[in-house]
């Protein structure tokens, strides 16, 4: 009743059309009027890489390459729905899409020439439903010679593609533009370009251009952007003062602005800026480009995106700008605004308030440089190169620092930078060693640099020390950095630089280290913390390194406490003094021991963060290091209310607001965690309440879900609901919510409740890209799977829906580990259940790096991982996967299988120790596991020499065989169960022990059940074929001749069988026909009414297969001659005719046998000797 | 029996064109054999295991590593190392 009430709310609330956007909730409004960088928007999703993107015309569709491996190819993706399509059948690489005025796409294709042709086509329209473009709609440009490449189109006019075109040697190129209906080509630039773009109809043609050394040398820069106005045929190079180098430039549609992304920093540290750094956005009026000339630095651009996103590929449409980006876990294609993630409408004070607040430099720089660009004149000066310089330095950017510090940073302090100079140089050599070793080269190079600092004019305020000792620290030589910056002298006027780079060095040689070193670290910071020059955020920077610092060294609170005091001695100030009183407050509390005391220190840190509400560097500094206090000590509690603290002092206006909020939630979620460890249910569903009101997102509702319905809360969980969805604070999410409702229900085995669940989940808009989807949805596809799968039979559909929805979870998901473990366990038991044993194992093998939250978690994934492990020929591991499980999750089942993968591996010592064990105790019951365990110890004592035993037990195994029944396959068993499979083993290994009456008893048992048994046994024909084998020797070997020769006779009539199947040559033939025609030879009475020629013509069979061989093998010639030679013999002791066995020795297989292995042809002749 | 025959008869006729007349071949491995034949059957433990193993929601880790995002937000920086930063505020 009240799940139908709460199924009519939920229809009440979401019964507008969500077929597009979800209507924005009271949550979501808030989260977007916070004071923050614009979020770049997820577009496209997926563990592949997918870049390039380009808006078709009425900004439906969404054109982008996939990147699949090594192949790549070009899809459209409906925005409205998120439904993707390929453009193309998937038979030939496509890339470069770009989309038309018209509507069609042109694009680089490579499959009638490996060099790529130009092609366009109208693509299919959404819903798509899985069209593609046909094969015959493609069209593509002629090209009158093969060997030129052709790429990167872009469409001058609706009927004009524009593309580049380069020769064979790659060393000249040229822009082409070429009529689609004429063919009339154009050549619109030529030299090394690349990259061309223009809008269609337009007026510029932007490119760029290789300079090449030269003009690197006397530019600084090898590519560069060139913009030609085709109406007045004007060229500019576009010279921007940036570091580094730009790369696909693009136009606006008003062809007011030119948008490029550019690589500044060499964030991957090879030593060179290039395409493998991190590129970012941005844009500059075309008209500044044309007055570049003037500006002797070049023109500062406005910069759109941070370094921390790493763009590129940028496409302006009317509205919105797409570009590429590569932060969360592959390369995707996003959504931001086209005048970047700075809010517009930030004036000059919220930008100044953001450079405070920043979190890290890489943003600090994009404010700084919006801040240049919009309020400061959008030129670069002195100033603002001395400013880059220094958050460059502080970011470890050094190519880019250096750029800097030789655009004008320099112009005044010439020896303070000449010193600065050769410890980035040193630096930025540094870096390119391979870690550990030190070239010879380097060496030089940091020796030269030592010459040069040396040589730098001693004079007021210079402190060689200090740059030499890093030049020394840069060499390894620890002594001679230590023995350097002792002797700096710290007198005197200090630079903000200096004083970095001493708290640099400083920690490289003392850091982390207790004792000697530790006295001169803190030396070090007695000097920083009274530095009377710094600024209040410098000095608090240094101050909360020695709290982190000591914190590394000291884990004791006591001890810690100490040393704070040693260093408040030195009187710090005041806001150092603040922190240090916050940071000994923390430690008394998490190291009192009763309520009272820890409510008492609490008491001083809620003083001191009222007290320091209005100073903003102190506020950060102290939070900061009260919550990493709080975590360690897990004060779930107070955690809280310092989380909640740091929220209240921050007013919403002020750009700290959005971090504090984040922390505050974060924190949330990270508490209920916690208490959902404890079993701490209430609590728990409290934090998911708080995070989810906060964050609307998906995993705190399943949180608060669980937890609700875990304490038997349904009822409240429902009211809940109603209240937030009056509240408008969750809407679209509802459709999650009962969906889990639902999953939660379906414990039962409910398939409407699945379906419905699924019909939700997949009906999401605003959590459509969110990782708990994925995993709530693959997770149900999966269900799906299990629940309708029989034996080996199951619905690819499901498993094609399951693994890719669970692949995303787990793509999407790439900054929560929570959802990753869960999504690589489902993946694991999907694959284990379709028998794709290999993925099923790199599933298992990355869950497991997780860890886990029980013994008990950690047994049962041991079981289901150990399993896929020994399907994938790795037994061993399989075995030791069990054997890591704790003492007291091992219950029964982990303990017989692992005996069973030890026998599996060949260990059997270990596996007869557990099977032994188990059995004694008699833990392993019933009539099958009886029989299986036996067998299975039955083998392993076979196989330790203990044969008696052995006899025993497999005569056990076979007695509790005889009472079991065939089962069908069915969902939870993959194959037919068939207790003559066990017996037919039984009696095979039973037939290797005991008396020959015992054997044969044995053999002869196993040969019925064989007979029974067509289709449960692979090798049916050879199994009985050798059971005859087996039996003739035994009765042989006990003077039974003639009925040795029966058994004879029978095999070789299998083998003959076997023969016709095209099988004349094996071991198992040749043997057969060997001892047949031996034992004829022994015992040619026995046979006398055998029919030779019949035998005759099977051996000249086996004979003609040898002979067609076509590569010559030694031991198949030897095989041959002996069954030549044998059957010579037979026939002259049946037949009694005259044998010249020693001929065949004298034929052509001979002379080579003779000639490639004597030691084979020797035993030949002794045969053929034997039979003359 | 009247309509089995005729399912028969139209498969016949229809064969060469319809691979869904043709039954599922599958090939079984030896270890799914030799585990059917060796291994202990225990369904109920297995049917648990598989019930408690598949995740519908996250992974509950009471605690996780710091996230990149999340260490940021307690990230402290330096100020600006310009002698006279006010030039560029």
């Amino acid at each position: 009743m009240r799940k139908n009430a709460f199924l009519m709310l939920i229809a009440l609330f979401l019964a507008p059309d969500f077929s597009a956007k979800a209507q924005e909730n009271q949550v979501q409004a808030r989260i977007r009027e916070l004071e923050k960088l614009v979020p770049l928007e997820k577009i496209t999703v997926g563990p592949d890489d997918q870049f390039n993107g380009d808006i078709l015309p009425g900004g439906r569709v969404l054109v982008f390459t996939e990147k699949s491996g090594l192949i790549s190819g070009i899809r459209l993706q409906d925005l409205t729905t998120g439904e993707t399509t390929a453009l193309l059948p998937s038979n030939a690489d496509a890339d470069e899409a770009v989309a038309g005025p018209d509507g069609r796409i042109a694009f680089t294709y490579f499959k009638f020439n490996a060099r790529g042709d130009i092609c366009y086509v109208r693509p299919p329209q959404p819903p798509f439903h899985g069209k593609t473009a046909k094969d015959n709609e493609v069209r593509c440009l002629m090209r009158a010679e093969s060997s030129v490449q052709r790429s990167h189109p872009f469409w001058v006019s609706a009927n004009v593609l524009g593309y580049v075109e380069r020769d064979f040697d790659g060393r000249s190129a040229r822009i082409v533009s070429e009529n689609l209906s004429s063919g009339e080509r154009t050549v619109l630039a030529e030299g090394r370009v690349w990259s061309p773009f223009m809008r269609s109809g337009g007026r510029y043609l932007v490119y760029l251009d290789w300079a090449g050394e030269q003009a690197r040398a006397g530019s600084g820069r090898s590519r560069r952007i060139v913009v030609k106005d085709l109406e007045s045929g004007e060229s500019q190079i576009a010279r921007f003062a940036l570091p580094g180098f730009s790369a696909f430039p693009t136009v606006s549609p008003d062809e007011e602005y030119l948008y490029f992304s550019h690589f500044l920093n060499d964030t991957n540290e090879d030593q060179t800026i290039d395409g493998a750094d991190n590129g970012v956005i941005f844009r500059l009026p075309l008209k500044k480009v044309f007055k570049a000339g003037e500006l002797s630095k070049g023109v500062l651009p406005e910069q759109l995106t941070s370094v921390e996103t790493s763009c590129g590929f940028p496409r302006v449409a009317v509205d919105r700008l797409v570009i590429t980006c590569a932060f969360e876990g592959s390369l995707d294609v996003y959504n931001a605004p086209v005048n970047g993630i700075v809010p517009e409408k930030w004036d000059e004070k919220r930008i100044l308030n953001a450079i405070d607040t920043s979190r890290s430099y890489q943003d600090r720089i994009l404010f700084l440089n919006a801040l240049q660009y919009r309020f400061r004149g959008g030129v670069a000066t002195g100033a603002y190169f001395e400013r880059m310089l220094s958050e460059h330095i502080l970011a470890d950017d050094v190519s880019a620092a250096l750029f800097y510090l030789n655009q004008g940073a320099r112009d005044s302090d010439i020896p303070f930078y000449s010193l600065l100079e050769a410890y980035l140089k040193a630096r930025e050599l540094k870096n390119s060693q391979p870690p550990g070793e030190l070239s010879r080269e380097f060496r030089a190079a940091i020796a030269d640099l030592e010459k040069r600092v040396s040589k730098v004019k001693q004079g007021k305020g210079i402190r060689k020390e200090l740059f030499l000792a890093h030049l020394k620290w840069s060499l390894g030589d620890v002594g001679a950095a230590k023995a350097l910056l002792n002797r700096v002298d710290w007198r005197g006027a200090v630079r903000p630089l200096e004083r970095y780079l001493h708290f640099g060095l400083a920690r490289s040689l003392y850091a982390g280290k207790r004792g000697a070193d530790f006295q001169a670290l803190q030396k070090a910071y007695r000097v920083l913390l009274t530095a009377p020059e710094l600024d209040a955020q410098s000095r608090l920077y240094y101050a909360f390194y020695f709290l982190k610092d000591t914190h590394s060294v000291s884990p004791s609170p006591e001890e810690r406490i100490k040393v704070i005091g040693e260093m408040w001695k030195t009187n710090p100030a005041n806001e150092i003094v603040v922190l240090f009183q916050a940071e000994i407050a923390s430690l008394r509390m998490t190291s009192a021991s009763d309520e009272n005391a820890k409510t008492k220190a609490f008491g001083e840190l809620s003083k001191l963060f009222s007290e320091t509400r209005d100073n903003y560097f102190v506020r950060r500094a102290l939070y900061t290091r009260v919550v990493v206090n709080f975590t360690e000590a897990a004060e779930v509690k107070y955690l809280g209310v310092v989380a909640r603290n740091w929220l209240r002092f921050t007013v919403p206006g002020d750009t700290e607001f959005a971090y504090a909020r984040e922390a505050f939630a974060d924190n949330s979620l990270s508490q209920a965690y916690l208490h959902l460890d404890r079993g701490e249910w209430l609590l728990a569903d409290n934090y998911f309440y708080e995070s989810l009101s906060f964050t609307d997102d998906l995993e705190s509702h399943y949180g608060f879900i669980r937890a609700r319905l875990e304490q038997g809360r349904r009822a409240d969980l429902l009211r809940d609901y109603e209240d937030l969805s009056r509240r408008k604070l969750v809407t679209d999410n509802l459709k999650f919510v009962e969906a889990v409702i639902d999953i939660f229900d379906d414990a039962s085995g409910n398939d409407d409740r699945l379906d419905r669940a699924i019909g939700k989940l997949e009906a999401i808009v605003d959590g459509r890209d969110s990782a708990m989807r994925y995993l709530a949805l693959g997770y149900a596809y999966m269900e799906k799977l299990f629940r309708t799968a029989r034996g080996l039979d199951f619905d690819s559909k499901y498993l094609q829906k399951a693994h890719r929805s669970l692949l995303l979870a787990y793509d999407l998901a790439w900054d929560n580990p929570r959802i990753r473990a869960s999504a690589l366990m489902n993946l694991g038991i999907l694959h284990q259940r379709v028998q794709n044993h290999g993925q099923a194992v790199r599933f298992f093998s990355l869950r497991k790096t997780y860890g886990f939250i029980s013994d008990d978690e950690k047994a049962r994934f041991e079981f289901l991982y150990a399993r896929s492990l020994a399907y994938a020929h790795q037994p061993d591991l399989a075995a030791s996967e069990l054997g890591s499980i704790a003492e007291n999750s091992r219950a029964t089942p982990f303990e017989e299988r692992r005996a069973f993968y030890l026998a599996t591996a060949g260990e059997f010592k270990e596996a007869e120790a557990i099977y032994s064990r188990l059995l004694s105790e008699r833990r392993i019951t019933g009539d099958v596991n009886l029989a299986k365990a036996n067998l299975a110890y039955g083998y392993v004592l076979l196989k330790l020499g203990r044969e008696a035993e052995a006899r025993g037990r497999l005569l056990t195994a076979l007695k509790f065989s005889e009472k079991l029944r065939p089962l069908k396959a069915s969902k939870e068993r993959l194959v037919d169960f068939e207790p003559l499979r066990i017996e037919i083993v039984g009696y095979g290994l039973l037939a290797q022990t005991g008396s020959p009456e015992d054997r044969l008893s044995a053999l002869r048992a196993r040969l019925d059940r064989l007979e029974k048994s067509r289709n449960l046994v692979a090798n049916w024909m050879e199994a009985r074929i050798q059971i005859h084998n087996q039996i003739a020797e035994i009765e042989s070997v006990r003077g039974e001749s003639a009925r040795a020769a029966e058994e004879m006779r029978e095999a070789l009539r299998l083998t003959s069988e076997f023969g016709e199947t095209g099988q004349y040559i094996g071991k198992l033939v040749y043997r057969t026909a060997a001892n047949f025609l031996a034992h004829a030879v022994l015992y040619p009475d026995v046979y006398k009414q055998d029919d030779v020629e019949r035998v005759s013509g099977f051996v000249d069979n086996c004979i003609a297969a040898y002979e067609a061989q076509k590569v010559s093998d030694p031991v198949l010639d030897m095989q041959n001659l002996k069954l030549r030679i044998l059957l010579e013999g037979m026939r002259a002791k049946i037949l009694k005719v005259p044998a010249k066995p020693g001929e065949h020795l004298r034929s052509s297989v001979g002379t080579r046998l003779k000639a490639e292995r004597p030691d084979l042809f020797h035993q030949v002749s002794t045969l053929a000797a034997a039979l003359e | 029996m009247t309509h089995r025959r005729f399912v028969y008869l139209w498969c016949f006729v229809f064969l060469p064109f319809l691979g869904a007349c043709a039954p599922k071949v599958y090939v079984i491995d030896r270890q799914t054999i030799l585990e059917d034949e060796a291994a202990g059957e225990w369904p109920d433990f297995e049917s648990e295991i598989l019930k408690k193993s598949k995740a519908h929601g996250p992974t509950p880790f009471s605690k996780v590593p710091m996230s990149k995002k999340r260490e940021s937000l307690y990230n402290v920086l330096n100020g600006s190392l310009v002698t006279n930063s006010e030039d560029t505020r």
